[in-house]
């Protein structure tokens, strides 16, 4: 319930259930990614939270992951420079570092205040729990209903995903999914006129584009349309005739939405004599206090890391082993600070001093007398969401509607968190759609479709058909199996770690895995319906584009494989349905594949062969009565 | 139905489109090919320089209360109807500059002024009176006021006017005499 109340208000302590982050990282942009509970032993309970409610969580978010992505890159971008703070912990005196924990507490202090607030509203919602329980159960069920996944594959963290929404380790051959993978931010880019943007200047320019621009009105994007401005016409005399000779229709340039036809013309933007670019620019009314606020929250972050540096020293010191850099230099800490490039320690306390805290006050000014007697025309009041689309100006009325700089997106790439491999790497052209490196689960493991089944009735035994395809470029020897009976993966033997390795770990930079121990979980297999499992070994040929055109299919008739076609087969399985099961609740079965992987990673190696196995669970519609 | 069928020297309007009932089409007007224009209420009336797309279908709708002699549908100028709008009334009245976007439908008793834009498949049912330069978008019909009209699409009429005799038969002007029909053509070629 926490997470559903989290979703709808500002959190206040955040904890990724991703990458059991306490801070803002790119999973931000999943609701359900982040739990309120900043002790990371609760994570524990919120995921049983969810089990109850039965469907993954990231199940309804992963579709808004990418429509998201687009629109919030402040996240992805905060997200890489939470990564580029953690690769920089060591040298802690980096500016970039500083910078990202300055946003972070700025965001604190935002939490903060909204924190009043949220717990009032909590104790409302509290009243309201089971009502809000049963609209989320509908809005679930009618997920299902609007995009079912009839097969759905277990990842190796215990969710249940559709396999196209899967990825697959080559280097841990394991099943990995969107929620327990690093999504990295490759590169900025504008969607619509697909200009790259380092990140830097991505920044700078607040993730927006400079060129390009959506409409206040509909958030459609602007089109620049031309028009052919006549030349002023003078007093009709004589002696203006020359004058209106010399002047040529001039090519004038304004902005128009093709959806909703808003045009800057609308709101008294003068039309532009070049096509793109030379837009009026608004100056943000509060730009000196948030810049007053941000110089605050840099010299707090300055201070702060001045402090715990200071303690460490201390530490040293105790220990009396190591020999400081001014005993050794004499080298002072202001002049090291000179050296290093970093603001002296004066003026980081002179932001601190100056800052005036506002205040908040309970008298708020009347509202003026028109507000009651004028009559209300809905057209010239902006919307909410016209409004917060600008957050700087928050325009009440249509005439002030301005256009807002288009938000850039991202090319974001995946990497496995156990081995650190790339999952997706997408080309860097973000014209091109291609990727170098895509790890789908699709390509690499055994695809099951369903092509029909007998109505499941309880204490009854009904036929299933399934589609067996092997993707991959080699022959795959498949068996099937109950879920309970895949053998747990044994522990992976220590590597001899390189020289390398081992410096890291002492040096405490080795990735710290216990998040992936607390994510993992089994994975909810458990239903009314058992497939009877044949004992055969099925033996699927490689893929072959070719043979897509052939169309006869072997018939090698046989109690279980119907018809054999190239890399597909299609087999007849029984499934028993326990006679306690309810009638029109939903049927699924759990299944479970065994198969010969062939590894053909590193390519100068031979390949080698691995028994791998997948489990998954089938939708077989409602039970009938 | 009796098929009295008047269009003006200078309007351009292709032989494969079904006209039935008592209609006037106005000079410059083009309709294209497949429209339906059916005046089975009454009289419809077509101003100058209306563009009407393919699969664009205007009925005037027979309604119980007829009144005699029966009221026209006057569509005003400058009116563009997109591929595959639909515009059933039985007794609107259409004002100057309004876009009827694709796929949109305007039903019966709404009555719509000048320079609105009807969004591509957004559909009108309830009996409505749009003010002057309403914009309607979107799934959710939201809509908002213009500050002006809609650019009028002369350019694309001069165009079509010119074009689309090579390609289609075309009905020709009926209204003055013949020797005036041939001048009408001069015009169009100006």
């Amino acid at each position: 319930m926490a997470q559903k109340i989290c979703r709808r208000l500002f959190l206040r302590k955040l904890t990724c259930l991703t990458c059991a982050s306490g801070e803002r990282c790119l999973h931000y942009s999943l609701p359900n990614s982040y739990v309120e509970f900043s002790n990371p032993l609760h994570i524990f309970e919120s995921l049983e939270l969810e089990s109850e409610t039965e469907t993954p969580p990231v199940e309804v978010n992963e579709e808004n992951l990418d429509r998201r992505e687009e629109t919030d890159e402040r996240d992805s971008e905060e997200q890489e420079e939470e990564e580029l703070a953690s690769e920089t912990e060591e040298q802690e005196d980096n500016e970039m570092d500083s910078e990202s924990e300055e946003l972070e507490s700025e965001e604190q202090e935002k939490d903060e205040l909204y924190s009043e607030t949220k717990e009032q509203k909590d104790n409302e919602l509290d009243s309201e729990t089971e009502e809000l329980e049963d609209r989320e159960r509908d809005s679930e069920t009618e997920e299902q209903e609007n995009w079912p996944d009839y097969v759905k594959y277990a990842c190796s963290c215990g969710q249940l995903k559709p396999i196209t929404n899967l990825y697959f380790c080559r280097h841990c051959l394991q099943i990995r999914c969107a929620f327990c993978i690093c999504h990295e931010v490759d590169s900025h880019y504008c969607a619509n006129c697909l200009e790259n943007m380092p990140s830097s200047e991505a920044r700078l320019k607040k993730n927006r584009c400079s060129s390009c621009f959506d409409c206040p009105s509909c958030f459609h994007t602007l089109s620049t349309r031309a028009t052919l401005a006549q030349p002023r016409q003078p007093t009709e005399q004589g002696s203006g005739d020359t004058k209106v000779e010399n002047k040529q229709p001039k090519k004038m340039y304004y902005l128009s939405c093709f959806n909703c036809r808003w045009t800057s013309r609308d709101v008294g933007i003068p039309d532009q004599p070049v096509a793109s670019g030379g837009w009026p620019e608004r100056a943000n009314p509060y730009a000196t206090r948030v810049n007053q606020l941000l110089d605050y929250y840099k010299a707090i972050a300055q201070q702060e890391k001045q402090e715990k540096l200071d303690r460490e020293r201390k530490k040293f010191a105790i220990r009396g082993k190591y020999i400081t850099l001014t005993d050794k230099t004499g080298l002072t800490g202001a002049m090291a600070r000179n050296i290093a490039g970093l603001p002296s320690s004066e003026s980081s306390s002179s932001a601190i001093a100056n800052f005036t805290p506002s205040q908040a006050s309970a008298e708020v000014e009347e509202l003026p007398e028109e507000f009651y007697t004028k009559e209300l025309n809905l057209n010239q009041i902006t919307s909410m969401p016209q409004r917060l689309a600008s957050p700087e100006w928050q325009p009440t009325h249509v005439s002030r509607l301005h256009p807002i700089a288009k938000l850039l997106s991202v090319k974001r790439s995946q990497r496995c968190r156990v081995c650190d491999h790339n999952l997706t790497k997408p080309e860097y052209n973000p014209g091109s759609i291609k990727f170098k490196i895509e790890l789908l689960a699709f390509y690499h493991v055994p695809e099951v479709k369903i092509i029909s089944y007998e109505p499941i009735k309880p204490g009854c035994t009904s036929a299933l058909f399934l589609k067996l395809t092997n993707p991959t470029g080699h022959e795959m020897q498949i068996r099937l199996m109950q879920p309970e009976d895949i053998p747990e993966p044994e522990e992976r033997v220590e590597e001899p770690k390189s020289i390398e390795k081992s410096l890291e770990k002492s040096l405490n930079l080795e990735k710290d895995t216990t998040w992936y121990e607390t994510l993992k979980r089994k994975p909810n297999l458990m239903s009314d319906c058992r497939i009877t499992i044949p004992d055969v070994t099925l033996t699927l040929a490689q893929r072959d584009d070719a043979a897509e055109y052939d169309d006869d299919a072997t018939h090698d008739a046989n109690d279980i494989i119907l018809w054999r076609k190239s890399n597909k087969l299609a087999l007849r399985l029984q499934v028993v349905t326990s006679e306690g099961a309810r009638a029109g609740s939903m049927a699924g079965a759990a299944l479970a594949l065994q198969y010969r992987y062939r590894n053909a990673v590193p390519p100068a190696a031979p390949p080698r062969d691995h028994t791998l196995h997948a489990a998954l669970r089938l939708q077989l519609g409602a039970v009938c009565g | 139905m009796s098929h009295n069928i008047k269009i003006l020297p200078g309007a351009t309007v292709c032989e494969d489109c079904t006209l039935e009932g008592d209609i006037t089409i106005g000079g410059g007007t083009v309709i294209h090919p497949r429209v339906t224009i059916i005046a089975e209420g009454g009289p419809i009336i077509i101003a100058e320089y209306c563009l009407f797309e393919e699969y664009s279908t205007i009925i005037h709708k027979k309604s119980d209360k007829q009144e005699n002699p029966p009221k026209p549908l006057f569509i005003g100028a400058h009116n563009v109807f997109e591929v595959g709008c639909k515009l059933e009334s039985p007794c609107g009245h259409i004002g100057e500059s309004n876009v009827f976007e694709c796929r949109s439908f305007v039903g019966v008793d709404v009555k719509i002024g000048s320079g609105c834009v009807i969004g591509a498949a957004c559909s009108l049912n309830a009996p409505q009176t749009l003010a002057d330069n309403t914009v309607i978008w979107g799934s959710e019909h939201h809509n908002r006021e213009a500050l002006e009209k809609q650019p009028s699409q002369m350019l694309q009429l001069d165009f079509l006017s010119k074009v689309m005799p090579n390609y289609h038969r075309l009905r020709k002007p009926n209204v003055h005499k013949r020797q005036t029909s041939r001048q009408s053509q001069e015009p169009i070629k100006a």
